[in-house]
C-alpha cells in the first residue's frame, strides 16, 4: 500500500512542480517572490490531495485484478496503469503548453475524412489502450518484467518521499500565510 | 445647578432624552475629526459597462431606465474614456489618477508600480473612513496593494457563493493568492493546461453540471471566476447596511461585476429585448476576431449583455433609493462609472482583445452632487484620470502634481480646453520594463480619435483615424483622407508614451 501511494505521488508532483517552475517568473512579477512561493505551496498541497484521490482510485482498481495475482504483480500492473494515465493526461496538456501543431498529413487526413473527431479518437484510443494493456500483459507473462518494474518503483520511492516532504513545507508555509498575513 | 445632581435636576435633564431620536444620523456617525460639511464620497463601478450600450449615448435599447430617471439629478458625461480596455488597466487608471504607462497596471491580474502604493485614491483621503469591496478578483489584487490605506476591505468571498468560496473563506487572509492558485491549479479554460494533472479534467465537467438553472437565474448564476458565483443583491444589501452604520465622512469604492460576462441576468429581464427589431451592422474581423463568427450569434450575445445591464440598473436603483431614504445622500458625492466597455463587433465578443474601439474605451460617468436637482450634460472629452483630481477639488484638498487628470467640468473653475488630449493603452502582452510592445494606443482630441496598433507580429503595424462625433461606430477610417492630422496625433501620442515609458526602458 505504501509503495502504491508513493507511485501515485510521483507523476502528480512532477507535473505540479514543473508547472510551478514554468509560471514562477510571471507570478513573481505580478506581485512578488513570496506570493509566487505561495502559489507553489498551494500547488503542492493540492498535489498531495490529488495523489490521495488517485491512490483511492488505484485501490478500487486493484479489486478488479485477478485474485490469483500476488502483491508483486498487482503493484507492477497498477504502477504501469497509473503511469500510462498520467502520461496521456500530460500529453493532453503539453499540447497547449508547447503550442504543438499536428503533422500536416495527419491534419489533412482528419479534414478530408469529414469526421476529424472520430479519426482523432480512432488513432489515439488504441495507442492509449496499448500503453495500458501492453504492460499488463507483460506483467502477466514475464516475471522478469514484474521484478524490473518493482525495482523501478523502489528507485522512485526516495523521490516521492522527498515530494511529500516538500508538501509538508508547503502546508506549513500556507498555515503561516493565512495566520500571519 | 449644583455639582451633584438632585432628583429634580435629573428629571429635567431626562425629559430632553427623546430629542436624541431626532438627531440626524449623519451627526451620530460623524468621524471624531470631521464636520458635517465634509461630503462623503461613494464610487460605484459596474464592470464592463460600455457607454455605447446606455441611453446616454443614444443607444436605441433602454438598458438603464432607472438610471435615466435618476440622471435628472446628476451631471452626465457623454464622452468619458477609460485608460484601458480591461479591468486591471481601467481600474488602475481610476484608482491612481494616472495612465497605465505611468502606473504600469497594463498587465492582466498584476499590481501597479510600487511607487503608487502611497499614491492612490485611498491614500489621498487619509482623514476619511475608507471602505472597499469588489466582486472582481483582479480589482482585489490591486486593492490588496493599497491595503494600508483602507479602513475596511471586505473580502470578496464573504459576499459570494460556491464550494471554492467555502474554502476561500477559510483562507480569506490570503484571498488573492488563493484565488490565483485555484485558477491555475484547476482551470484549463484560459490556457488549456493546469497544475493539476488529472483532477482538472473532472473539474471542468463538474463546473458545467453545477451552474445550470438556479432559482431566479434561468441562464445560471452570475459568475465571478471559475469557482465562485454571486448575487448582486447580496452585495448591494451589504453596501447599504455598511454605509448606514459606518463612520463619516466615508470614501466607499464598490466594484460590482455585472454586466461582465457570463451575461446571466435575472429572470424578469430575460428576453426583454428579444425580437425588438434592433440591428446594428458589424465590421469584418481584423487580425484578432473570429472571421467566422455569425452575425446572429453576435446579436444574441449583445442582447443578453443588454439584458444583464437591466439587472445592474435595477440594483443600482435599489442602492441609490435606500441610501437616499436613509438621508446619507444629503451629504454624499456619488460617482457612477465603469472600468471598461464591451465589444460585439469585428468578430470579437467581450473585452480581452488588443482592439480599442469606442465600445471598449467609452464608459459611462454620472456625478450626483448633494442637493443637485437639475441635470447637466457635459460633452467635453474626459478621462478616468479625472476622477481623483475632481474629488480632491470638491473636498477642498490639494491636488498633487503627479496626477495626470484634470478637474471635471463643470466643477473646474478654469474653462475646459476643447483640444485636450485623452489617452488609452492596451499592452497586456508587453513586458513591464523595456519598450512597450506589442501595444494598442489611442489619443482622442476634440472629435477625432487616432489609434495605433504596433508590435503584433506577424500582423503589420497600422493606424486608424475616426471622427467619433460623426461616426461613433467607427466605420469610416479617415487615415488616408487626413494624413496631416493623423501625423500630428501620432507624434503627440508617441511622444507622450515615450516620455512615460522612459524610466522603464533600461531597468
Amino acid at each position: 500500500m505504501r509503495k502504491l501511494f508513493l507511485i501515485c505521488v510521483f507523476p502528480i508532483h512532477i507535473w505540479a512542480i514543473l508547472m510551478v517552475i514554468l509560471e514562477f517568473q510571471w507570478i513573481g512579477e505580478r506581485t512578488n517572490f513570496v506570493d509566487a512561493l505561495g502559489v507553489g505551496a498551494y500547488a503542492l498541497v493540492f498535489a498531495l490531495l490529488e495523489s490521495l484521490m488517485l491512490f483511492i482510485l488505484a485501490l478500487i482498481l486493484s479489486l478488479l485484478l485477478p485474485p490469483a495475482w500476488n502483491n508483486d504483480k498487482r503493484l507492477a500492473s497498477l504502477t504501469w496503469s497509473i503511469l500510462a494515465i498520467s502520461f496521456w493526461s500530460a500529453v493532453n496538456q503539453v499540447y497547449f503548453i508547447l503550442g504543438a501543431i499536428v503533422p500536416r498529413f495527419y491534419a489533412n487526413w482528419m479534414v478530408n475524412s469529414g469526421h476529424p473527431l472520430w479519426i482523432l479518437i480512432g488513432t489515439l484510443f488504441p495507442l492509449a489502450l496499448a500503453s495500458i494493456a501492453g504492460p499488463l500483459f507483460l506483467v502477466l507473462i514475464k516475471e522478469k518484467f514484474t521484478q524490473s518494474t518493482l525495482s523501478f518503483v523502489e528507485r522512485l520511492e526516495t523521490l516521492s518521499i522527498f515530494y511529500l516532504f516538500l508538501d509538508l513545507l508547503g502546508f506549513l508555509f500556507l498555515v503561516y500565510r493565512n495566520i500571519a498575513f | 445647578m449644583s455639582q451633584n445632581l438632585n432628583r429634580r435636576e435629573f428629571l429635567k435633564l431626562a425629559s430632553l432624552l427623546p430629542m436624541a431620536y431626532f438627531t440626524p444620523r449623519s451627526v451620530l456617525n460623524l468621524h471624531p475629526n470631521q464636520t458635517e460639511e465634509t461630503p462623503n464620497i461613494l464610487v460605484i463601478v459596474f464592470d464592463s459597462l460600455s457607454a455605447l450600450h446606455t441611453p446616454f449615448d443614444g443607444y436605441p435599447r433602454n438598458t438603464m431606465p432607472f438610471l435615466s430617471e435618476l440622471a435628472k439629478n446628476a451631471t452626465v458625461f457623454h464622452n468619458h474614456y477609460t485608460g484601458g480596455n480591461f479591468t486591471t488597466a481601467g481600474t488602475s487608471t481610476l484608482l491612481t489618477g494616472t495612465y497605465t504607462w505611468t502606473n504600469r497596471g497594463f498587465k492582466k491580474g498584476y499590481i501597479v508600480d510600487q511607487s503608487f502604493e502611497d499614491r492612490n485614491l485611498f491614500a489621498l483621503f487619509e482623514d476619511y473612513n475608507r471602505i472597499s469591496y469588489s466582486h472582481n478578483p483582479l480589482v482585489n489584487t490591486l486593492q490588496s496593494q493599497f491595503m494600508n490605506h483602507l479602513d475596511l476591505f471586505k473580502p470578496r468571498r464573504e459576499l459570494s457563493l460556491g464550494f471554492g468560496n467555502w474554502l476561500g473563506q477559510l483562507l480569506k487572509n490570503d484571498d488573492d493568492i488563493f484565488t490565483l492558485s485555484w485558477d491555475r491549479i484547476l482551470s484549463k479554460a484560459d490556457d488549456g493546461y493546469s497544475y493539476s494533472l488529472l483532477f482538472s479534467e473532472f473539474y471542468e465537467l463538474l463546473k458545467k453540471s453545477v451552474n445550470t438553472r438556479f432559482g431566479t437565474f434561468p441562464r445560471g448564476l452570475p459568475q465571478i471566476s471559475e469557482e465562485s458565483f454571486f448575487l448582486l443583491e447580496k452585495a448591494i444589501d451589504w453596501t447599504v447596511d455598511e454605509l448606514k452604520k459606518c463612520a463619516q465622512p466615508f470614501l466607499g469604492y464598490f466594484h460590482y461585476l455585472p454586466p461582465h460576462d457570463p451575461y446571466n441576468t435575472r429572470e424578469e429581464f430575460i428576453d426583454v429585448f428579444h425580437k425588438d427589431g434592433f440591428y446594428q451592422p458589424t465590421k469584418p474581423a481584423l487580425y484578432w476576431g473570429d472571421p467566422h463568427k455569425l452575425e446572429n450569434v453576435q446579436l444574441r450575445l449583445r442582447r443578453q449583455y443588454d439584458e444583464f445591464i437591466l439587472y445592474a440598473d435595477a440594483e443600482f436603483n435599489r442602492l441609490y433609493t435606500q441610501l437616499k431614504e436613509s438621508g446619507i445622500l444629503e451629504n454624499t458625492i456619488v460617482i457612477f462609472t465603469s472600468d471598461h466597455g464591451e465589444l460585439f463587433d469585428l468578430g470579437v465578443t467581450g473585452h480581452m482583445t488588443p482592439l480599442i474601439y469606442q465600445p471598449l474605451m467609452k464608459i459611462p460617468l454620472l456625478v450626483f452632487m448633494p442637493g443637485q436637482t437639475e441635470r447637466q450634460d457635459i460633452y467635453q472629452n474626459t478621462s478616468a484620470t479625472d476622477i481623483i483630481p475632481t474629488l480632491l477639488h470638491l473636498t477642498g484638498k490639494p491636488i498633487p502634481a503627479w496626477l495626470e487628470g484634470e478637474i471635471l467640468p463643470p466643477f473646474n473653475p478654469t474653462p475646459p480646453d476643447k483640444n485636450r488630449s485623452i489617452f488609452g493603452l492596451e499592452a497586456k502582452d508587453s513586458k513591464l520594463v523595456g519598450p512597450l510592445t506589442p501595444y494598442s494606443a489611442m489619443i482622442v482630441k476634440g472629435d477625432v480619435k487616432f489609434t495605433r496598433y504596433s508590435g503584433y507580429d506577424p500582423n503589420p503595424d497600422f493606424d486608424e483615424l475616426y471622427n467619433v462625433a460623426e461616426d461613433p461606430n467607427e466605420f469610416d477610417n479617415l487615415i488616408d483622407k487626413y494624413p496631416q492630422i493623423a501625423a500630428e496625433l501620432r507624434e503627440e501620442l508617441m511622444e507622450t508614451m515615450a516620455k512615460a515609458n522612459a524610466p522603464y526602458q533600461n531597468k
